[in-house]
């Protein structure tokens, strides 16, 4: 039972931590958020599984954190509103041609990751060639080139 | 829209179909390990006691290999004599446990036939509580064979162990 109940506590307690640290951390935009992700996969594990290294306790905590996912994609579907809640919104960065100034300072983007999504998705050269760029809900940057 | 060899209605209905009994599988094995079927905890403490009620062993019906399942065994005061208390298990059981330790320490611990006799200390007239911390060490079913005293007194008690 408590391998149900420790593998609940750490889903909800890195949901609320990865919700707080904004977007850019979910991106992995810089080599730092990278190694950020991975050591912290290494610390949740002591906690998951504490000292029981039998199969079943791998089945059991990996089943109720697979669980715990459907379940939240279930409802925010049955109740769309909470999907603000959960996942946040897309954010305008470069709103046709113009800079969202504001935008990019609370969203801790700055013009180089905005150039950087630019060339590689789009081939685009300059900033000028930007229409729209909108900082996505999964912390990807997406493009809409100005043609 | 046609993709050709990709697209398959009735296969991705199936798959679906799948999916969402795969879902309810899952639901009932998670709550099936929360209510203690699938490991030790809570609702899988079990207690067995003797016909006189002179010993009562409380144990975990469900353990885990390589996960701590402790049992308890309490003796009633008159199973005491000359201050000292006999417990006995079955071999084939402990022979799959590892036994990290027992509280209070016995006396002596002696392998007789196919037994363990833990003797034990004792205040005559009073109950003695007795904790084995045991790991198992073997898979699947098991059956517990604990007597007290000179052995008519006895319990058992079967367990299972997860991979």
């Amino acid at each position: 039972m408590d391998a149900v109940l420790r593998a609940l506590a750490i889903y909800a307690f890195l949901f609320v931590v990865f919700r707080i640290s904004g977007k850019r951390t979910l991106a992995q935009i810089t080599t730092f958020d990278f190694v950020l992700l991975l050591i912290i996969g290494e610390a949740t594990q002591q906690g998951l599984l504490g000292d029981d290294f039998s199969v079943m306790n791998a089945f059991v905590v990996i089943g109720t954190l697979i669980l715990a996912d459907i379940a939240m994609s279930l409802v925010q579907q049955r109740f769309p509103s909470l999907g603000r809640f959960v996942e946040g919104l897309p954010v305008v960065l470069i709103d046709n041609g113009e800079k969202v100034e504001h935008h990019m300072k609370k969203a801790r983007v700055d013009e180089a990751d905005i150039l950087e999504r630019a060339r590689q998705s789009q081939g685009l050269e300059r900033l000028d060639d930007v229409k729209f760029a909108v900082l996505e809900r999964d912390g990807s940057i997406s493009i809409v080139p100005r043609s | 829209m046609e993709i050709g060899e990709a697209q398959d209605t009735r296969f991705q209905e199936r798959e679906w179909r799948v999916q969402r009994a795969g879902w309810v599988a899952l639901a009932v094995f998670v709550i099936g390990a929360t209510l203690g079927l699938f490991g030790p905890g809570p609702l899988s403490l079990s207690s067995v006691a003797s016909s006189e009620g002179t010993l009562q062993v409380q144990y975990y019906r469900f353990a885990r290999l390589g996960r701590d399942a402790m049992v308890t065994v309490t003796v009633a005061p008159d199973v005491v004599s000359d201050g000292v208390v006999d417990v006995w298990w079955n071999s084939p059981y402990l022979d799959e446990m590892k036994v990290n330790g027992v509280t209070p320490e016995p006396e002596t611990v002696t392998g007789i036939d196919e037994r363990v006799r833990y003797a034990f200390a004792a205040h005559p007239g009073d109950e003695l509580t007795i904790t084995f911390d045991l790991t198992p060490d073997g898979m699947w079913s098991k059956r517990a064979e604990i007597a007290v005293g000179d052995g008519t007194e006895r319990v058992t008690y079967d367990q299972f162990i997860y991979p």
